[in-house]
């Protein structure tokens, strides 16, 4: 039988599948952790001092993040000369009260001048948020003494490399493919590092499918992390 | 009235439940993972246990054996306190030997809810 391409859209994909199942997991500790706070405060008799609020907006984040990844799926990215330095310090900039409330500590490394990458801004921004809100609450999970979180950008060999890092010993390439073969199927595929299902991490490697590219497994300095490897725009650099 | 040593990675379910449960006159000791509770209980031995079983490394079921595997801890009263529905683990808890004395799935659970069950413990200890 041949599936022409609006038949093909109203299968989901095997991947798109697990997806969903490991965005609907994700969306549990929110809005737990927005029930329990709110009872609390009504006990105390007390106002919400922005948590609540904090935690709401993250995971309209995570919907979003995840609307995106299906919307690119479908559709030609639009890519458009992006400075991964500005990505990284407008993400800062968003995840900087999220990790204050985790006790984290939010870095931003970008040493040097680099080339713009041809990418979807927007997508772009998406996989980075997504990175560090996952690696913040990592951090959180393990009880670091004092977690710390990374935006860093290097180059290699293959390209620009831009991701988030953190003191976490066990993400390493062997746990990361592990948790790919997991997501969607188990409570915990990132279960070395993450208490919860870490769907932020697999919506940031949907999105980077549809810009030719995925995630992977990072180091940067002595940190372990999440990454994507993007080829800078040489034309762009001249202009 | 108790001192609660309470097993929870995420911090800010932490936080509501601890600052519920000393509210409640309680003493809490917060710990992220299994391996920090077993340093907290052996510097201090609490009245009762809350423990969730989604952990980071080794999960609750495991601590859970660790836990009992000690002599002196076999009889200290535990409370799972779990996002995982209890068909995920029933067969696995149904054991005398891991002694959970009550499984509450955190999203059925109300804050004064779990001061009653605490407070239940109390009573019996």
């Amino acid at each position: 039988m041949e599936v022409g391409g609006d038949e093909y859209q109203k299968y989901p994909s095997d991947e798109q599948h697990r997806l969903l199942i490991a965005l609907l997991e994700e969306l549990k500790l929110p809005l737990l952790q927005i029930n329990k706070l709110t009872e609390l405060n009504t006990i105390k008799n007390r106002a919400d001092d922005g948590t609540i609020q904090l935690i709401t907006q993250q995971a309209m984040k995570l919907l979003d993040h995840y609307a995106l990844s299906l919307r690119l799926a479908n559709e030609q990215a639009a890519l458009e000369p992006v400075s991964l330095a500005a990505v990284l310090h407008s993400v800062a900039h968003d995840l900087g009260k999220f990790a204050a409330v985790h006790d984290c500590e939010l870095r931003v490394e970008t040493p040097g001048h680099y080339e713009p990458v041809m990418a979807h801004r927007a997508g772009l921004e998406a996989v980075m948020e997504s990175l560090g809100s996952s690696l913040i609450q990592a951090q959180s999970d393990n009880g670091q003494a004092k977690p710390t979180v990374t935006l860093a950008i290097h180059r290699s060999r293959w390209g620009l490399v831009a991701g988030a890092y953190a003191n976490l010993p066990d993400m390493n390439s062997a746990a990361f493919r592990r948790a790919r073969s997991l997501y969607g199927q188990a409570r915990q595929p990132f279960n070395h590092i993450l208490a919860s299902g870490g769907a932020g991490i697999f919506i940031a490697n949907a999105l980077l499918s549809s810009m030719a590219t995925q995630l992977h497994s990072s180091r940067h300095r002595r940190l372990n992390g999440l990454a994507a490897t993007l080829q800078p725009s040489h034309q762009m650099a001249l202009v | 009235m108790a001192h609660i040593v309470h097993i929870e990675p995420d911090k800010l379910l932490a936080r509501a439940y601890g600052d519920t449960l000393i509210h409640a006159g309680h003493s809490v000791a917060h710990c992220v993972s299994g391996q920090e509770a077993i340093s907290a209980i052996d510097e201090r031995r609490p009245d009762i246990i809350l423990l969730e079983l989604q952990l980071v490394m080794h999960n609750g079921l495991e601590f859970l054996y660790e836990l009992r595997s000690y002599p002196d801890w076999q009889g200290i009263p535990v409370i799972v306190l779990t996002s995982v529905p209890k068909s995920d683990f029933a067969r696995s808890l149904d054991t005398g030997y891991l002694s959970i004395k009550d499984y509450l799935y955190k999203p059925h659970t109300t804050l004064k809810e779990l001061c009653a069950c605490v407070d239940a413990q109390v009573v019996r200890v």
